[in-house]
């Protein structure tokens, strides 16, 4: 798997967290767009399905900002 | 939710250029959002006593990796043959179903089995919920994920026991695609856990 291949190249490891962050980004979003039909669904049901990703990525940023205090 | 959305939602009829949703579908929808939002709070959980926790093991040192990357390829191979059912299910192709969907419910029980192992021999090591922080919440957040997998193989075969009395394969039937939905979700959310509890 190449996200294991990623962690044993000896890279920084701001470029391997990077990497991992961005391979199973677009790993998620090939399944939900082809797997779970997305790509081909109407734009509320996208919309409907990126709500988790949006408050949860808000969720993330309060509390770092509230741990910055 | 504006009127046009509300017509396409009563309709039967497939919209061209896009699948037919049906309301099951839109509830199972909803039902995966709500379920990601319990996913994420608890992946934020991890994260956040991860960051601010003075002491945490190296996952790579505790867990089994090579293990686990099996498990997330059977967890992959599960979904392509959901997809391979889903798509027999539409070419009405009952023998097909049967295959793919019996498939896709050996690979979750596979997974099962082998998250079982690996519970086992981290128990063994001392790891549990109650002996750190890392054990409450990498049991806590794949436990919750097992539970997921758990209930998709039984929603399966409970699927699989209806198509072998021959329900569920027709022309309008969506039940094995609503169904698909919930295993590729399960499917999805292994995908963040395993790269953000596993490798990073």
């Amino acid at each position: 798997m190449a996200e294991v291949l990623l962690t044993k190249t000896g890279l920084g490891r701001t470029t391997i967290l990077s990497g991992l962050v961005a391979m199973s980004a677009l790993k998620a979003a090939a399944v939900a767009a082809f797997y779970m039909h997305l790509r081909w669904e109407r734009i509320w049901l996208t919309a409907l399905a990126l709500t988790p990703f949006v408050f949860t990525t808000l969720f993330a940023v309060v509390l770092i900002l509230e741990n910055g205090r | 939710m504006n009127a046009e959305a509300v017509m396409d939602l009563e309709s039967t009829e497939p919209v061209a250029g896009s699948h037919e949703l049906t309301p099951g579908k839109v509830g199972m929808w909803v039902f995966l959002v709500t379920d990601a939002l319990s996913f994420g709070g608890l992946l934020i959980g991890y994260a956040s006593l991860r960051a601010w926790s003075p002491v945490w093991p190296v996952p790579s040192t505790v867990l089994d990796i090579p293990l686990t990357a099996f498990n997330t390829f059977l967890l992959i191979c599960s979904s392509v043959s959901m997809v391979l059912a889903v798509a027999s299910a539409e070419a009405q192709d009952r023998k097909g179903v049967i295959r793919y969907l019996a498939a896709t419910i050996a690979c979750g029980a596979g997974f099962l089995g082998i998250q079982a192992y690996e519970y086992h021999h981290l128990f063994s090591t001392g790891l549990s919920l109650s002996s750190s922080l890392f054990g409450a919440t990498f049991f806590t957040l794949t436990g919750f994920h097992g539970a997921h997998v758990t209930s998709g193989v039984l929603y399966l075969s409970g699927l699989l026991a209806g198509v072998l009395a021959g329900k569920f394969v027709g022309p309008h039937e969506s039940h094995i695609e609503i169904a698909g939905l919930f295993w590729h979700f399960v499917d999805l959310i292994w995908i963040l856990i395993f790269t953000f509890v596993y490798l990073v």
